[in-house]
């Protein structure tokens, strides 16, 4: 918005309904009788319109537009694309009228007739002559082409982009220009007597006359219009635009450097003669169109610009000296000598509007008054007011800023219910094991009960491989109170491995009516029968296991009644399981005297889901019993070695890993560097022989291909192995346990420790991670002197070897063995728990305290049947630590709103003993590391 | 004079006494809507917009004394754009830019009634209406009048005669030609140049008399100042023809000023109750100023230029090789830019 605004000295409205373009304008003394410039337009409508505004100043300012001020009107049978006036017809150095229709240059002369009143004059366009064309007309352009003196020629381009040159009345050739797509604007050089044009590949082309008259061969007027083929033409220079032109116009005012400017749709261009640019300007508005009308001072050109923004802008050479604001977006501007007064803008907008304007120099800083105010009844304002804010008092109290996330607000439960019985018919499908038995399924059904009406309810199930799912998502699209929602979803084992984890998880994820998202999950415990099948027992093994109870032996019937198999009607003191699939037998003896249970199998870690479902099912089976003193332990030495041998294994398949790819990465080289060669020797001009590059490639080629399958292969070995690994570590995790009789507590740090959670990446690995955490709690909580207890991390990287952490889970050992505890004695109590996880994890507790900064709805998504953050994020260690320390600069209204979250937040922490324990040794693993 | 009070299309008045408000004749009702709020000067004040043919009529509905008139003739501009209404919040309203002598002024008009397209719709069809029979109500020189040595009637235009033989008076040597003769307006042409003609609405005569010239008895008509107070003398032979035909113009001239054909045509969607039915009720205020044509002091909220109540008057500026405004004494043009950069 400019300060300055363009003021109307004189306008009208052209027509009703019409149409104008660039091109329809054009200012001259048109009548010849030397009273200053007429103003001429043409509509697309055909009408063809004089002017000559004689503004007159009265008491009331100027008179503005009067009947008189029409010369002529006049309705043409065609459209008018272009009108310009010029020296037309030989003969006469008069100025004449061209008007450019689709298929007609016409030329006109105005002939006046004085009369006794200027109102009483009259005027008439008579037609001197007229070219039919052959072909539509675009625009056309005029000069002295040739160097001829005095007159005006004519050339006409065509929408096809030929060039049609009239040498007034007679007609002289037809022209393609090369490469023609679409017209854009044109201008004659007379200096250089050449046409430039801006190309539709986005390029100023300039043809010399002389080229393009002496192409041409003669032939009748008709045939050579009608050209359909052409000599290439010559371009004499080109010059790179990279956007269209808007207009082309050509300056020579005295004592400046001819120049030709060209107006882009975002930029200005000025260029020599010659086709090198002199100036530009990259303008931040869109223009509409410009004018380069006069030079001030010496060397340089003014310009005007008028934008799409309504605005004018006023240039010397590339600086801006005035800007206005118009009333209307011209489409073509000129500046004229009317009624006596130089220098006066002519503007014609699309609609037809035509204005003389000149330039205010009154910079407007008007600012509209406020209206004023009528009658305002106060005491009715006052009430309503108070009306209101007793409105908002009474709905701020009534809603608290953390939406509450107790159990009972759940508008959703979920239930899971694994029936006793597989499937009669097994629903497996498309299993990759090969097994004689049909693979057993189960149909788990999952209920969803719901409060209200909610919508868009997704169910996730997940489980861990070899087990999977008949479906991993389902999807209710809204949940009635009265219709809970039911899903049946099969489990089955499909890959040859070996299975270490018999559970899944079913999620829940839904917007409550609030559109906070909300999370729930339940676990979904599946039967060892659907992995384990029996056989015979066997009477020799590599690896034994036994474990002691402090009750008499249980017949092993009456502990596996669903899984006798072909062992049913035997004295129940030894049951062989295998893993479909699976080779390897698991044997479990029950001893007939003794309180003792022994596991055998030529496989250690195959030991694991059956010691664990022995141990299980011993302990409920007492349970069921009232007999509550019931105990199991490990008593023997703990098999290390075995353990030892699986990590070994583990890791080597990791070190080939690493070799691999470091090969595979060489031989990528290698095979860019010979491509680079073999393509610098095709490239040569001279050839030269290949020297067995190829057969150097090819072989690359198929080690490339080679090292990839081999990656491929060991991803394999190594994922099969990290399976393993897992139910190794399992297995020594319980034997622990069980050797130590830990709490809960206990067996979660040493789980979260000594992880089965085998997750492989680039950038770390197990090995790596657990050397950490083992590391850190033997500085720690198993630290033999508070000298050890520095904490030092130390970068995860891959290992040289395993002996370190040999020695390390060694140690671990050896240290639980004489009585060490990963929880403090005497500890029992959460505030105790976390006073050491403080101590342990001073770092992670700092970021609990930045954490009690964070938006309280930051925690709108928590889940909260099961918290499972990774890395740094105790969320479950917050609560206590909240009682305890004091607020961190917060207000009282901040204390306020944490406590009442953290009431909010307690009874799932109760469920959460054994999670967060996890936590806290993520937390302690971190500072570690 | 009849036609020199004609002022209702012309114009942009404020608070006009409850007479102005009437409609002349020949102006119709188009449309009228109870509920529009004028967001510009009063804001928060729930108003009535009358349509006419002519022009804009909003009044508030508490206080009848305040309101505006706006002539179709000093419209430049209708737009809608989004405004600031008290009673509505931001919604779509409709602006209206004019310009009455020198002053522009700009309207603000928004609906009340949400959701309703009516007021864009109806003001800007009537302004078009309005802006494209201009030649109804206009003196047009030397325009396309005649096609094939016939006029080209406008719609509601009925041709009662044609006259050959008409000599214009304009030049010392006259110029033979032809008048038609209809229910809206006088045109003569010249024979020999179909550009050279004149179209005379009965609107905008001011009087049609015989009188003697320097040819002899000519028939005298005489523009209104506001067309351009132009005297046209046309010759007929014989004397009794030139009676006749002044004598014809003259009936034609007094019935059409009485009721003159404004051109401005419209479809009324509903049936509109009866035009005196809905003109203001005269609610007599506490006080009643009755101040006729003098203008009160509220069009100032109305500005769109400022109070820039005239431009002064252009020259040549050798600076910038343009006409510029005359600069005020002490300043310079460079001067001016810099301070705005």
């Amino acid at each position: 918005m400019s300060l300055f605004k363009a003021r109307e000295w004189w306008s009208t409205k052209a027509g009703v309904d019409e149409e104008f373009d660039t091109g329809c304008l054009c200012v001259g003394d048109i009548d010849n009788r030397g009273t200053g410039d007429k103003i001429i337009i043409g509509s697309y409508h055909g009408y063809l319109r004089i002017y000559e505004p004689h503004p007159t100043k009265t008491e009331d300012g100027w008179t503005g537009f009067q009947a008189q001020d029409v010369l002529c009107e006049m309705q043409l049978p065609l459209p008018i694309l272009q009108v310009e006036a010029g020296l037309f017809v030989s003969g006469s150095d008069s100025v004449h009228l061209a008007i450019l229709h689709p298929r007609k240059l016409s030329v006109y002369s105005l002939l006046a007739s004085s009369g006794a009143v200027s109102y009483g004059a009259h005027y008439q366009l008579k037609l001197v002559y007229e070219h039919n064309l052959q072909r539509t007309a675009f625009n056309f352009c005029y000069g002295p082409f040739g160097g001829v003196k005095g007159r005006d020629f004519l050339c006409v381009q065509s929408m096809d982009g030929t060039l049609t040159v009239f040498e007034q009345e007679s007609f002289s050739f037809t022209r393609f220009l090369p490469g023609a797509l679409l017209p854009g604007p044109v201008t004659y050089i007379a200096r250089t007597d050449s046409f430039v044009t801006v190309s539709s590949s986005r390029q100023v082309e300039c043809y010399k006359y002389q080229v393009l008259a002496v192409a041409s061969e003669t032939k009748t007027k008709e045939e050579s219009q009608n050209i359909k083929t052409g000599k290439r033409v010559a371009v004499d220079w080109t010059f790179g635009l990279g956007e269209e032109a808007i207009q082309i116009m050509m300056t020579t005012f005295p004592q400046t450097p001819p120049s030709i400017y060209i107006l882009g749709e975002r930029n200005i261009f000025v260029l020599t003669e010659g086709g090198k640019l002199r100036m530009m300007q990259k303008f931040e508005f869109s223009p509409s169109c410009f004018l380069p009308y006069t030079s001030v001072s010496e060397g340089s050109i003014n310009c005007l610009v008028a934008t799409h923004s309504s605005s004018l802008m006023v240039y010397s050479d590339m600086t801006l000296k005035w800007a206005a604001q118009l009333s209307n977006i011209p489409i073509q501007l000129k500046v004229a000598r009317i009624n006596n007064l130089d220098g006066v803008i002519v503007t014609l907008d699309e609609h037809g509007q035509l204005s003389c304007c000149y330039l205010g120099t009154d910079p407007a800083m008007f600012t509209v008054p406020s209206s004023e105010v009528r009658e305002i009844d106060y005491k009715k304002l006052d009430q309503e007011m108070k009306h209101l804010q007793e409105i908002i008092k009474k709905d701020a109290n009534k809603y608290s800023v953390m939406p509450s996330l107790s159990k009972s607000d759940d508008d959703i439960s979920i239930h899971v219910s694994v029936p006793f019985n597989l499937d009669e018919h097994s629903r497996a499908a498309e299993v990759e094991i090969e097994e004689e038995d049909p693979i057993p399924s189960i149909t788990v059904k999952i209920q969803l009960k719901c409060k209200i009406h909610v919508n868009n309810v997704r169910v996730n199930i997940n489980v861990e491989l070899p087990l999977v799912a008949s479906t991993n998502t389902i999807k209710f699209s809204s949940l009635e109170p009265g219709h809970p929602g039911e899903a049946m979803v099969v489990f089955y084992m499909k890959h040859t491995m070996l299975p270490t984890d018999l559970k899944g998880w079913a999620t829940v994820v839904y917007e409550n009516t609030t559109g906070a998202p909300r999370v729930l999950q339940a676990d979904i415990r599946l039967p060892i029968r659907l992995v384990v099948k029996p056989c015979f027992p066997v009477k020799n093994a590599n690896f034994r296991i036994t474990i002691d109870t402090n009750k008499p032996p249980v017949n092993l019937n009456d502990l596996f009644p669903d899984l006798l198999g072909e062992n049913a009607g035997g004295a129940g003191n030894a049951l062989g399981f295998r893993y479909y699939g699976l080779a390897p037998v698991i044997t479990v003896l029950a001893s007939k005297t003794s309180q003792r249970y022994r596991l055998q199998s030529d496989e250690f870690e195959f030991m694991w889901l059956v010691l664990n479902e022995l141990v299980t099912r011993l302990s409920s089976y007492f349970a069921s019993h009232k007999q509550v003193d019931f105990k199991v332990s490990y008593t023997g030495d703990l098999p290390l070695q075995e353990y030892f041998v699986i990590i070994e294994r583990h890791f080597e398949c990791r070190l080939t890993d690493d070799n691999l790819y470091k090969l595979l990465a060489d031989r990528a080289a290698q095979f860019r560097a010979i491509q680079r060669r073999l393509l610098t020797r095709f490239k040569d001009k001279t050839p030269a022989p290949l020297i067995n590059l190829d057969t150097l490639i090819d072989g690359t080629y198929r080690q490339l291909i080679a090292m990839g399958d081999a990656v491929e292969q060991n991803t394999q070995v190594k994922h099969q192995m990290a399976v393993r690994l897992s139910a190794a570590t399992r297995l020594l995790n319980l034997l622990i346990r069980l050797w130590q009789d830990m709490s809960e507590e206990e067996a979660a740090v040493l789980e979260a420790t000594l992880t089965p959670d085998i997750t492989e990446s680039i950038s770390k690995g197990w090995e790596e991670t657990v050397d950490a955490s083992i590391t850190h709690l033997l500085r720690t909580s198993l630290s033999k002197s508070a000298k050890d207890q520095t904490v030092n991390p130390s970068p995860l990287t891959l290992l040289k070897d395993t002996s370190k952490l040999k020695k390390h889970i060694t140690l671990l050992c050896d240290r639980l063995g004489r009585g060490a505890h990963l929880v403090p004695e005497g500890s029992a109590g959460e505030a105790a728990r976390h006073g050491e996880t403080a101590r342990k994890a001073k770092s992670a507790i700092d970021s609990t305290h930045t954490d009690l900064g964070v938006p309280l709805g930051s925690k709108f998504g928590e889940k909260k049947n099961r918290h499972r953050h990774e890395g740094g994020d105790l969320g479950a260690l917050r609560v206590p630590t909240d009682n305890k320390l004091p607020p961190l600069g917060g207000s009282t209204g901040d204390m306020e709103i944490r406590k009442h979250h953290t009431r909010k937040d307690i009874p799932d922490l109760d469920e959460l003993g054994t999670d967060s324990q996890r936590h806290l040794v993520n937390g302690s693993e971190l500072a570690g590391m | 004079m009849a036609t020199e009070t004609f002022w209702e299309d012309r114009e942009v008045r404020f608070d006009i006494s409850v007479a102005h408000l009437k409609m002349r004749p020949g102006e119709k009702l188009v449309d009228r809507l109870d509920a529009i709020e004028d967001t510009k000067g009063n804001n928060g004040d729930r108003g009535r917009l009358l349509v006419t043919n002519l022009r804009l009529i909003w009044h508030s509905q508490t206080m009848p004394r305040i309101n505006l008139s706006i002539g179709f003739s000093c419209v430049l501009n209708i737009s809608t754009k989004v405004a600031m209404s008290k009673l509505r919040g931001n919604t779509e309203a409709l602006y209206v830019l004019t310009k009455s002598g020198n002053t522009r002024f700009e309207f603000i008009f928004t609906n009340l009634i949400p959701g309703s397209p009516r007021l864009f719709t109806t003001v800007i069809a009537v302004h078009r209406a309005y802006d494209t029979s201009k030649i109804y109500r206009e003196l047009k020189l030397r325009s396309a009048l005649i096609h094939n040595k016939e006029l080209r009637l406008l719609p509601q235009e009925q041709r009662y005669n044609k006259i050959n033989g008409v000599w214009n008076l304009s030049s010392d040597q006259g110029n033979l030609g032809t008048f038609f003769i209809t229910n809206v307006r006088l045109v003569w042409y010249a024979n020999m140049n179909e550009t050279f003609n004149v179209s005379i609405p009965y609107l905008q005569m001011k009087s049609v008399r015989a009188r003697d010239s320097k040819f002899g008895l000519a028939m005298v008509v005489e523009s209104s100042e506001r067309s351009g107070g132009y005297v046209l003398g046309f010759r007929l032979d014989p004397v009794e023809k030139l009676h006749e035909v002044v004598k014809e113009i003259q009936s034609l001239h007094k019935v059409y000023s009485a009721c003159p054909i404004f051109g401005v045509e419209f479809e009324v969607e509903e049936n509109l109750p009866a035009v005196d039915l809905l003109t203001v009720e005269p609610v007599q205020d506490d006080v009643e100023i009755e101040s006729g044509l003098e203008q009160s002091d509220a069009f100032a909220a109305y500005f769109a230029d400022g109070d820039k109540e005239l431009d002064r008057d252009p020259e040549f500026n050798r600076e910038l090789g343009l006409a510029v405004e005359k600069l005020k004494d002490g300043f310079t043009l460079s001067g001016l830019w810099e301070v705005v950069q």
